[in-house]
């Protein structure tokens, strides 16, 4: 189980892009060799901000709800754990209806893996891989209470999709936390990226 | 909460939680079931006959052997309407002399006799020996007996096959 004191903060500010949590997620035990993070380049042509994109763990996981074939579990420490391989069906409905874009359905294995917190490392309370090799500690694993006092960014953990309001495990360091975060993941599909 | 979210729970733990509601729900239906079932092989059981005879044209009688030659607590084997129905002639220990067919009501493995009783050494069933009935071990249905006579001469004689005990006249 993993530490409920311990929380994961994912803060685009600090990353690099050096894409070093990439390589450490296939190296996790249980990704099977994938890297479950995405790391984007969130505007290529005007800037050199890159972003990490690790799972979420909603309270509510949408993923989940949207599985036809209940294979998405939640463990009662809020962490919700890639498809269960012998109910999977690769149906893609949790790709789509991830507002942050999370789960992957690899073809060939026909079945979905996610960030699960590289549970074999967390839940006997190793640092999950990504927070472990991140160098600018944008992926960042750590006491809850410790946070506010390293940084001046401080998590959010409240979202805003259309009319469904998400509260996450993992937290979204921003300068200013008052608001839920409204994701407008229309506007994002309308862009020219 | 939607009744299908309770269903498929997202949470693990949830999943392998049974509500008293549905223990006592599995426990009804599966008392059901075994009751339903016992009532459904009490409806086709097998009736209690024998085992049935063997084709040929039976002898009108036979004489098997000469009532010196088996001792009391002895028996002697025999064949009465072909050479394929083979039979076990029995001088019991109280004097009595019993004849069965050797085929097992069971699955059909030759018995012999043990001493005390007739025993099908196949799946260690036994019979009783004096009318036949199964008392251990999978037979259900009673040896297929033959009637016997000691006559005048000295000779022990099969004089044709009994009819059926059933499974009241076994408890009389």
């Amino acid at each position: 189980m993993v530490d409920p004191a311990y929380g994961f903060y994912i803060d685009p500010q600090r990353c690099i892009g050096c894409r070093s949590c990439v390589a450490a997620c296939a190296e996790c035990g249980t990704h099977r060799g994938h890297a479950m993070i995405h790391l984007d380049e969130l505007d290529r042509r005007a800037s050199t901000q890159t972003g990490p994109t690790v799972c979420m763990h909603c309270e509510d996981p949408i993923c989940a709800m949207a599985c036809p074939a209940d294979a998405i579990k939640r463990t009662e420490d809020g962490v919700v754990h890639a498809s269960q391989k012998p109910r999977c069906v690769a149906c893609q409905n949790c790709e789509l209806s991830c507002p942050f874009g999370v789960p992957i359905v690899l073809p060939g294995l026909e079945q979905m893996l996610k960030c699960d917190l590289c549970y074999d490392r967390s839940s006997t309370g190793l640092r999950p891989m990504c927070a472990t090799v991140c160098p600018s500690q944008a992926l960042l694993f750590a006491p809850r209470h410790e946070v506010a006092a390293m940084r001046s960014s401080q998590p959010l953990r409240d979202f805003q999709v259309g009319t469904l309001a998400i509260r996450t495990r993992t937290a979204l360091m921003v300068p200013d936390p008052g608001q839920p975060l409204n994701l407008d993941v229309a506007a994002l599909l309308d862009g020219d990226f | 909460m939607a009744g299908w979210k309770s269903l498929f729970p997202v949470d693990l733990a949830e999943e392998s939680r049974l509500s008293r509601r549905e223990f006592a729900r599995f426990l009804a239906l599966v008392s059901a079931g075994f009751t339903g079932g016992i009532g459904y092989l009490w409806l086709r059981k097998k009736p209690l006959d024998g085992a049935p005879d063997p084709p040929g044209e039976a002898p009108a009688t036979l004489r098997v052997c000469g009532a010196g030659d088996v001792g009391p607590g002895n028996s002697f084997l025999f064949t009465f309407r072909n050479p394929q129905d083979r039979c076990i002639l029995v001088h019991t220990l109280q004097g009595h002399w019993r004849a069965y067919r050797q085929t097992c009501t069971h699955l059909g493995c030759a018995v012999r006799w043990d001493g005390r009783g007739l025993e099908c050494p196949c799946h260690n069933g036994h019979f009783e020996v004096e009318q036949g009935f199964p008392v251990q071990g999978p037979p259900t249905r009673p040896l297929s007996r033959l009637d016997v006579e000691v006559r005048a001469d000295g000779g022990v004689w099969v004089v044709g096959d009994q009819d059926r005990p059933s499974a009241m006249s076994g408890l009389s």
